[in-house]
């Protein structure tokens, strides 16, 4: 609970916080010592905010039309088959197996 | 019957020649390497493509909204009883909306999501329907830019099974979502898993994001700061009870520091400078010592951003840093930067 500077009598309870504004700091504020303070810069009591949410908007690209979705749609391919090219030809020399003669 | 002579078996079961080098491998053993070569290769890229081509979504009863934006052979469609939400009575099936909005009947049932292409720069966000959201991750189709179910309780699965997300990932709030940071996908912008509780894992293990993350609230997350990525915009720790280093280590964040009950760093933050200073900073509960505080604050105070806030309850400070306090704190039209600081002790 925020105790306003103009009202602190010498004592706080458990879990208060002397308010004041930067005025009444730069004039004996900044005297108190071993009690908590918030200082504002008009004295009034800061707002609350839950966890800040606000992300900025991150720059999406424009959206693609389809001759654009269809090159990709290409490239794709072509990156998968280049993988697909890639992996070692394998060549085989192939060797007759003699039968045995069943007589 | 005779069969002498014949050719029986052209399988490569003698010399066999890759890329023209001689390499003597069986048939058996030569399929053995093709498909090692794939999974090694493809491993990753199999993973996503075995991904659901529609999504499934399991609801309960009430109000749903979410929104898939990539309009290109959208459909939704949802079980018998579905009413528009606007008015609460008209029958709806289908949908082509981009974010239609409903409300799913007592009993609840699936909605199926189909669309003609899920990877590129899109973004699937549950909204209101937060609530009702019974789906599993392993459900998603293959995403690959920004998926939001910030406060989907009742989601399940584990980070493993998530899409290939590049861009965006909030499951803040999904606090049945399970898995270690070293599952998820690359993600390079943003991450949120606040009070994702069941999360665990390291700092190193983290994507190489760029721009935010939050682990708010995810005690079994470990590491120091010095393992985190690159971050320039937010970073909230709050509550990583595990997590230790110096705040030395950050680079300069431009919206918010929290790093509320991370009793094990330490250090003074003063790697600011003009603009690039958190809007908002919280280190209450952190084991910065009075010296560390002065020392962050004067470097706060030579910074230009104005009407921020320092909040640092429970902490304290020497008189070595009132200067610092009043230029901050005085209100803008007076020469000062117009901040708020909160909760500071002088010893």
């Amino acid at each position: 609970m925020y105790i306003k500077y103009a009202d602190y009598k010498g004592k706080l309870a458990k879990g208060d916080i002397i308010l004041m504004s930067a005025t009444q700091f730069a004039n004996g504020g900044d005297k108190l010592t071993g009690i908590p303070v918030t200082i504002t810069p008009d004295g009034l009591p800061p707002i609350e905010m839950d966890e800040p949410d606000q992300v900025e908007p991150v720059p999406i690209p424009p959206e693609p039309t389809p001759t654009e979705l269809l090159q990709a749609e290409i490239a794709d391919l072509k990156a998968r088959l280049a993988k697909v090219e890639a992996v070692p030809i394998v060549k085989t020399a192939l060797e007759p197996v003699a039968e045995k003669t069943i007589t | 019957m005779a069969l002498s002579g014949r050719i029986k078996n052209v399988l490569p079961n003698a010399a066999t020649i890759i890329n023209g080098d001689a390499l003597p491998v069986t048939g058996g053993t030569l399929g053995a390497q093709l498909s090692a070569i794939e999974d090694v290769a493809l491993s990753r890229q199999l993973k996503y493509w075995n991904r659901p081509a529609a999504y499934k979504i399991k609801v309960a009863a009430g109000r749903f909204n979410m929104s898939w934006d990539n309009q290109i052979g959208t459909m939704w469609v949802f079980p018998a009883g579905t009413v528009l939400y606007s008015d609460g009575t008209t029958p709806i099936r289908t949908s082509t909306d981009v974010k239609p909005d409903v409300i799913i009947p007592a009993g609840g049932g699936y909605v199926w999501l189909v669309s003609a292409m899920w990877n590129g720069p899109y973004t699937l966000r549950s909204y209101d329907t937060s609530a009702i959201l019974k789906s599993a991750l392993a459900d998603l189709p293959s995403l690959t830019d920004t998926l939001n179910l910030a406060g989907c309780t009742l989601v399940t699965g584990a980070l493993s099974d998530l899409p290939p997300l590049t861009n965006y990932l909030s499951l803040s709030g999904c606090s049945q979502v399970t898995g270690d940071l070293a599952d998820l996908p690359p993600l390079t912008s943003r991450l949120d898993l606040g009070d994702c509780s069941n999360v665990t894992g390291a700092l190193s293990d983290l994507p190489p994001l760029t721009f935010y993350l939050s682990l708010s609230n995810c005690p079994n997350v470990t590491g120091a700061l010095s393992d985190l990525p690159p971050l320039a915009y937010t970073l909230n720790l709050s509550g990583c009870t595990n997590v230790t280093g110096a705040l030395s280590d950050l680079l300069p964040l431009t919206n918010t520091l929290n790093l509320s009950n991370c009793s094990q760093v330490t250090g003074a933050y003063t790697a600011v400078n003009g603009s690039n200073v958190p809007t908002t900073t919280i280190l209450t509960g952190t084991g910065l010592s009075s010296t560390d505080m002065d020392a962050t604050l004067i470097a706060y105070a030579a910074c230009t951003k104005t009407g921020g806030t320092f909040t640092a309850t429970g902490k304290t400070r020497t008189t070595a840093s009132d200067a610092a306090v009043l230029h901050l704190t005085t209100p803008t039209g007076s020469g000062g930067l117009g901040w708020t600081v909160t909760g500071l002790t002088v010893v």
